[in-house]
């Protein structure tokens, strides 16, 4: 038995605009989703075109032609999105909202094939459909299709895309033992640098003296659940740098928490303001950073403490304060 | 008011012209026929004028009926149409202040804001009446509609802080089905007796508006007295101070000024910012505001009166009436104190 590649041609041709919309669907639900988390990510998505989806299905079928009979129904990938995470730890709020939001028909974290002394490719692999229940009418005929996320850091998404052409294996043969060893180290790096960062990372939002990088993580996660905008994190460090002082030890030590509860019960009133003027070219320059929601919670609660810092310890000028203030009415 | 809540909508302009009293039948106000053309950073700019004046320096106010003003049953209309008659409502108050204010007054502009204030589902409409002195940083120009309606173009300049510091009249109304029930907040930045005399806030709020402070003068002359002294008590613990902020309270009750903003009173009087904030919690509206109190002493005027005894070798014993009344008695020139000694201090 052979491959009809005219009639699998036709049948994939045919299929495709629906994978083409249930990766732009899911992508798009999954930004969303992550929005909602307050975790900024890369999503790409793409639906396989016809001539890769052919030399996938004819490379398949000669490595096993049981399994691959029917390459319209064993080629998993024909929609797939691709999430690329700032770091580690933004893992687990990607898996919730993968879980949340689809239902997961497989799971695989890459790093399960290998042995202890083993290293390769590296990433998190589901499989996923819509759920019938949480879609809308239009997109019940996308029900039952498989999507391909693949969940990758920034370092491990290098690796592949780098090492991707060099892995090629002509008639099977593996690379020289030397190159096979630089592929090797490049991937061990990238999970040694994933590593370090995520651990840096973490001592970093907890050691004393960095209480400016700890209210930057919890003022990230509630900025991005409003606005999804790119800011200059620099900044935010450095303003935050001046506006921990308008804290007292104990605010600061469950500024989490306190700034939740703030969240909460303004949430209505920032979004509001970030819509008016996202389109407004004279908006105040700190009003789309994270920094702003921390000013404006102390405006609101020490305004004078909070000016005072700023005259005392900030080299902006007062009136960059005074005019944010203006914009979310209080100070 | 929450003013981070507080978005424009839309804004009709009408030039107010400087004429002298004597005069006003000789000129009238350049009324506009339609809303001016508002793009987000037009609407942005009015919203943050507003929001500066008032968190500036305003209290809140209700219908006055003595008044005599139209402009109360002008913002009534105004919401029970839902805003439709916003052109027909504002040129009758661009008239109304043509005809009240006085010949000193500059050139300038009366802008009616349609806007709304409140979030999600407590959101509602309000008015925003605003009197305006033309400045740098934003230029009027008459042009007219596709339909042939004198409009007026809003241009906005990029200026320096300083050109485009002008301060100005603002007033916001929440929405009210009755005159008893017209509330809502005015400011007055633009004090400037050279111009309008002693009582500027009376002619805006009184002749124009309308409206009255909300709170009878006396009544919070005395709540701003009581808190203050509560806050000294519970928020101050050296005693040097409590005595310093005791005079100073004392002070600003019995001087001239006729109003007192406790803001500036805090700020004035003590260094610490946390000290600060604390005493500006205790001054606080229902709404978060701090408003500026007119001042009118006659329930604190027992409270404020001295006692003093001197003595025939200069000692002198100072006190509130009411303390050296309750303490000290005088007979056949002989004191008693009956009162415990806290402390005893050393003083050049």
């Amino acid at each position: 038995m052979t491959l009809d590649l005219v009639a699998l041609r036709e049948a994939y041709r045919a299929e495709r605009p629906r994978y083409k919309e249930l990766a732009r669907y899911v992508a798009e639900r999954l930004v969303a989703g992550l929005q909602v988390q307050g975790v900024k990510v890369a999503v790409e998505h793409r639906s396989k075109d016809v001539p890769n989806f052919l030399r996938k299905a004819i490379k398949k079928y000669r490595e096993d032609p049981v399994q691959h009979a029917d390459p319209l129904r064993s080629i998993t990938d024909k929609a797939g999105v691709r999430v690329i995470i700032p770091h580690l730890q933004a893992r687990k709020a990607v898996r919730e909202t993968i879980e949340a939001s689809f239902a997961v028909v497989e799971f695989n974290d890459t790093q399960d094939r290998y042995e202890p002394h083993e290293l390769g490719y590296l990433g998190w692999h589901f499989l996923v459909t819509l759920p019938e229940v949480l879609v809308a009418d239009e997109l019940l005929e996308l029900t039952g299709l498989l999507c391909e996320v693949q969940v990758q850091s920034k370092a491990q998404n290098a690796w592949s895309d780098v090492s991707h052409p060099l892995l090629y294996k002509p008639s099977g043969r593996l690379p020289p033992a030397r190159t096979a060893r630089r592929l090797n180290l490049a991937v061990a790096l990238a999970e040694i640098f994933d590593e370090q960062v995520d651990s840096a990372r973490r001592e970093l939002t907890s050691a004393e003296g960095f209480r400016a990088t700890a209210m930057y993580a919890t003022l990230e996660r509630h900025f991005l659940q409003m606005s999804y905008d790119d800011f200059d994190s620099e900044l935010t460090l450095e303003i935050l740098e001046t506006i921990q002082h308008a804290y007292s030890n104990q605010e600061l030590d469950s500024f989490d928490e306190l700034f939740g509860e703030f969240i909460a019960y303004q949430r209505p009133v920032i979004e509001h303001i970030y819509t008016r003027y996202r389109h407004d070219p004279a908006a105040h320059p700190l009003l789309f950073q994270p920094e702003a929601l921390a000013i404006y919670e102390r405006l609101r609660v020490r305004p004078q403490k909070t000016k005072a810092v700023w005259r005392e310890r900030s080299s902006y000028p007062t009136e960059l304060l005074e005019q944010l203030g203006t914009v979310f009415g209080v100070g | 008011m929450d003013l981070g809540t507080f978005f424009v909508n839309e804004v009709i302009l009408h030039k107010i012209p400087k004429v002298a009293r004597s005069q006003k039948g000789t000129a009238a106000p350049e009324l506009a026929d339609a809303p001016s053309a508002l793009d987000d950073r037009r609407r942005n700019f009015f919203r943050e004028r507003i929001v500066t004046s008032l968190k500036a320096k305003s209290l809140p106010i209700v219908y006055d009926p003595e008044a005599g003003s139209p402009v109360p049953g002008d913002v009534l209309s105004f919401f029970k149409l839902n805003g439709a008659n916003l052109v027909d409502v504002s040129q009758r108050m661009a008239e109304h202040l043509y005809v009240v204010q006085g010949g000193n007054s500059p050139e300038g502009a009366l802008a009616v804001v349609d806007a709304t204030m409140g979030a999600g589902k407590n959101a509602g409409r309000c008015l925003g009446v605003l009197k305006l002195e033309m400045d740098a940083a934003m230029l009027l120009h008459p042009t007219t509609t596709s339909d042939g309606k004198l409009t007026y173009d809003v241009r906005l300049e990029q200026v320096t802080l300083s050109q485009a510091a002008k301060v100005f009249k603002a007033s916001l109304f929440t929405r009210a089905t009755s005159l008893a029930g017209l509330a809502g907040m005015a400011s007055d930045t633009q004090s400037d007796p050279s111009i309008f005399g002693d009582d500027v806030a009376e002619f805006f709020l009184s002749k124009f508006l309308g409206c009255k402070r909300r709170d009878p003068a006396d009544r919070a002359t005395l709540e701003f007295k009581e808190r203050t002294e509560a806050a000294i008590s519970k928020f101050v613990e050296d005693d040097g101070l409590k005595w310093q902020l005791e005079r100073a309270l004392l002070t600003e009750l019995a001087s001239t000024t006729k109003e007192i903003d406790p803001k500036a009173w805090v700020e004035k009087n003590l260094l610490d910012p946390d000290i600060q904030d604390a005493f500006l919690e205790q001054y606080k509206a229902e709404d978060g505001s701090v408003p500026v109190i007119r001042k009118e002493t006659t329930l604190v005027a027992e409270a404020m009166r001295r006692r003093v005894i001197v003595f025939e070798n200069g000692m002198r014993l100072d006190g509130s009436a009411q303390a050296v009344e309750s303490s000290v008695v005088v007979k056949d020139g002989e004191v008693t104190i009956s009162a415990g000694v806290k402390e005893v201090k050393s003083k050049r």
